[in-house]
């Protein structure tokens, strides 16, 4: 299933790449018929579509080859993403973990105080996470813990003081979204009849919130999960541009742009395998969290 | 029972927050005290400077090395026969010395001592082989063109006739004959261009489809090598100590750690005394670098920005709608309203005033100036293009423009400008890069607004883009009057003579206006007062470290 995903995902972003107008090849100088040709050779663009279509599914499905780059013109795609997947995927899993631990740790405080003074504080800076575009985050925190403090580098990378400023730029949409699911998934749980029960049976209170409570909220938070792994480890244009980070995002944009076609392919197919995997690792830790998600399909 | 759980966690994370905020910001007082010798941009006991990498290069390769980056960074870790002064005067590099022996014809000496990284003399057959390489058609180079003055370049590139017809010849290891198609006024400074620099047949051919992609995978015969190159993330120059040209060249290390694209992050780091210079700051960050009494420095980045005319359609091809055009656009309003940055100066023309003229700069010696923002004129010309189109009003015409920020600005502005003044109503087709050319190139366009920066220090390189048979001339004008014209100048090293004829083609241009100039560019930045020497150029590497050195920071307080 996963594969067949991936097989119409190649195919159909094969067939919109190239419908997009523009030429890959054309640079800001022209030049001679010769060489135009000699270039469409190097990349197979002189055969026709159909054949350039089976050619490419082939290198890529089984030979496992992305093929090179047609702006960084010495570097293969498999290069690519090997080197630049990494910075990314460090930076999301902080930014990932980070946004969990506190978003959901605001959702439960939220919930706990309704309608209180911590529920206000929480929910106002979740709304102000879910509003404030992350590069003006970025800037500032940029201004406030670099230029200022003078605490945390400006950018670059290198070391684990150069992810954080990053990371919290990426993570706070993250977070204040977790904080009001998490918020409200606690609001729906406490109406439900097993926490009737566990009062009930006369359960403390601290048992009957982090037993039942928390532990039966998170579900909802924990479907987002994979797929939002997927996404935020895979890189973002703008953080990455602002901070100096080698990481994949940057290619996304700059591929299209440029209509580089075997990056636009390399990175859509990865990025959809890479989904597909998370979505299924997510689907069986669910499983094994939720007792309801095992025994459905008896 | 509800409080006693809640508070003790909020507090916990607000002290948990402060404690982790205090210990580093006491960290940091300790480490700023040692950043100031240690961790600045400069550093004078180990003559190292520190500047952003600011792209990824497309090729490293030199013969198909097309973008500036990677064109600065090749002017310092190769070098061809000659090299660029900082007066933009051509000197002995690779070759210790020449002789021309007719117009067409010359013989250069290699250096002796003029090595390769791995110790082995650079050779006569390294030209010879470089050469013919950047016009193999298979190679595909985008710069190929710059060869095309060496005899039978057009043609080998073409496919026309076998690499070895390509006129240039290796005697013995230490000389080098070149027959040149035609006479070239610039021909000893275009030797310095990256596409001219040596490359070695036995290291290029082992390479093969990998050379140039990495540090190891390169040789250098330039003044720095590359130490470690991680893609797209940074970069290490370091002296050559093989270099023939070594006592010369002060500085060890280049060292790009971060590639930083956006300009707002670059400039931060500059503030924060990461970077010791900006190469180029926008309009929009000068208002924050005279807060912080920061020495705002321009130099002439040499681009001509016009009006690309389509004259094949039936609006546009008519001369007095283009006139009206011409004459009413107002260039100093641009110049100094719009675009802001200091040093943009209007043009009326396509030669540059900086070109070299024939005892002093062109533009001191030849002028096709005529009055700016005419709208009287600009009237009376749109009058007679009405009468002659038979139209009772112009329909909305398309002005097509690549989607950056400042095209945007430029474009809101003309649409405006020529709304008011000639009543005449633009749509703004934004496209990205690969679609305007793709446009362009189809003569899908009313108007185009496009740019040209100069490949070598001449007029020719702007005087022959509007000839009939250059590519990039996208107006469906052709002339062959024009052409013949710039034939002549091609034909003599006369200095006068050539720019006679090119002055004779570009008064043909403006009267025609297949274009309608703009402005030529410069360009702001800021640089560490404390780094000296650095050398900005209109043509070749850019920014330039060779004459580089770091002021004495004690040396200083005193």
């Amino acid at each position: 299933m996963g594969a067949f995903t991936l097989y119409i995902v190649a195919t159909v972003t094969f067939m919109l790449m190239h419908s997009v107008p523009g030429d890959p090849l054309r640079q800001e100088k022209a030049v001679s018929d010769v060489v135009r040709n000699n270039l469409q050779v190097r990349y197979g663009l002189d055969k026709p579509i159909f054949e350039q279509y089976t050619m490419y599914m082939k290198n890529m499905f089984i030979h496992g080859d992305f093929g090179i780059s047609f702006k960084q013109q010495n570097r293969t795609v498999n290069a690519i993403i090997a080197e630049h997947f990494g910075p990314s995927a460090i930076l999301g899993v902080l930014a990932l973990f980070g946004a969990l631990i506190v978003g959901v740790g605001l959702g439960i405080i939220a919930a706990l105080k309704r309608n209180g003074l911590q529920d206000g504080f929480a929910m106002m800076i979740a709304v102000l996470g879910v509003s404030i575009p992350s590069f003006v985050l970025a800037y500032f925190l940029q201004h406030i813990f670099a230029l200022w403090l003078g605490i945390l580098p400006v950018g670059g990378w290198g070391g684990i003081e150069s992810a954080i400023l990053p990371a919290m730029s990426l993570g706070m949409i993250v977070m204040a979204s977790m904080a009001r699911l998490m918020r409200s998934s606690m609001l729906e749980v406490v109406q439900q009849d097993y926490i009737k029960t566990a009062k009930a049976k006369g359960l403390s209170r601290f048992k009957i919130v982090t037993k039942h409570q928390i532990r039966n909220a998170l579900l909802p938070v924990m479907i987002y999960f994979g797929p939002l792994f997927a996404a935020i480890t895979t890189g973002s244009f703008v953080i990455e541009s602002i901070f100096g980070i080698p990481g994949l995002g940057q290619f996304f944009v700059h591929a299209v742009n440029e209509l580089d076609y075997t990056v636009i392919m390399g990175l859509t197919v990865f990025y959809a395998g890479f989904s597909i995997t998370m979505i299924l690792i997510n689907d069986l830790v669910l499983a094994v969290i939720d007792p309801r998600i095992r025994f459905s399909s008896h | 029972m509800k409080t006693k759980i809640a508070i003790p966690v909020l507090i916990g994370l607000v002290a948990l927050q402060l404690a982790t905020g205090c210990t580093k910001k006491k960290d940091a007082e300790k480490s700023s005290t040692t950043a100031s010798t240690s961790e600045g941009s400069l550093d004078f006991e180990k003559r190292s400077v520190t500047v952003n990498f600011t792209e990824e290069p497309k090729t490293m390769d030199p013969q198909k090395a097309s973008d500036t980056i990677a064109l600065s960074l090749l002017g310092h870790t190769n070098e061809g026969l000659t090299r660029l002064d900082p007066r933009n005067n051509p000197f002995p590099a690779q070759a210790s010395s020449w002789e021309m022996k007719s117009p067409t014809s010359y013989e250069f000496k290699i250096r002796k001592g003029a090595v390769w990284s791995d110790g082995k003399q650079v050779t006569a057959d390294d030209f010879v082989f470089a050469w013919q390489r950047g016009l193999d058609p298979k190679l595909a180079s985008e710069y190929a063109f710059m060869l095309y003055i060496i005899k039978n370049g057009k043609a080998v590139n073409e496919g026309k006739v076998p690499a070895a017809k390509l006129g240039v010849k290796a005697v013995d290891d230490f000389t080098l004959q070149v027959e040149l198609e035609q006479p070239v006024a610039y021909f000893l400074r275009v030797l310095s261009f990256g596409t001219f620099y040596p490359a070695r047949r036995d290291f290029v051919t082992t390479q093969g489809e990998k050379f140039a992609a990495d540090a190891d995978k390169m040789l250098f015969n330039g003044p720095f090598i590359i130490e470690s190159w991680k893609h797209n993330a940074s970069m290490k120059l370091v002296k050559n100590e093989k270099y023939w040209n070594k006592e010369n060249i002060w500085l060890n290390e280049i060292d790009m750690p971060y590639l930083i694209r956006d300009v707002n992050s670059e400039f931060n780091m500059f503030k924060d005394d990461k970077y010791a210079l900006v190469p180029t700051i926008s309009k929009a960050l000068l208002p924050d670098a005279q807060k912080n009494k920061m020495q705002i420095r321009k130099y002439n980045a040499g681009a001509v920005w016009y009006l690309q005319v389509n004259t094949t359609r039936k609006i546009t091809g008519n001369l007095n709608f283009r006139r009206a055009l011409q004459y009413a656009m107002d260039r100093e309003e641009y110049s100094k309203q719009v675009n802001g940055i200091p040093g943009t100066k209007p043009i009326f023309g396509i030669i540059p005033d900086y070109m070299p003229g024939v005892s002093k700069r062109y533009g001191d010696e030849y002028s096709v100036a005529f009055k700016d923002s005419d709208l009287e004129k600009a009237k009376k010309y749109l009058e007679a293009a009405k009468k002659e189109l038979g139209l009772k009003t112009f329909p909305t015409l398309g002005i097509l423009s690549s989607d950056s920020d400042t095209a945007k600005r430029d474009m809101e502005y003309f649409q405006s400008y020529f709304k008011k003044t000639l009543g005449l109503d633009f749509k703004l087709e934004f496209q990205t890069f690969k679609v305007r050319l793709e446009r362009t190139d189809r003569k899908d366009f009313d108007i185009v607004y496009s740019g040209w920066g100069p490949d070598y220090l001449d007029a020719m390189t702007f005087a022959d883009l509007f000839t009939s048979w250059n590519r990039n001339n996208n107006t469906g004008w052709a002339s062959k009057e024009y052409d013949a014209f710039i034939a002549k100048a091609a034909k003599t090293v006369d200095q006068k003579e050539r720019l006679d004829a090119m002055h004779a083609a570009e008064k043909l241009l403006v009267d025609q206006v297949p274009i309608v100039p703009i402005y030529q560019n410069f360009r702001v930045y800021v640089q560490n007062p404390r780094l000296v020497g650095v050398i900005r150029r209109t043509v070749g590497p850019d920014p330039d470290f060779y004459y580089a050195k770091i002021t004495n920071p004690t040396a200083e307080k005193k």
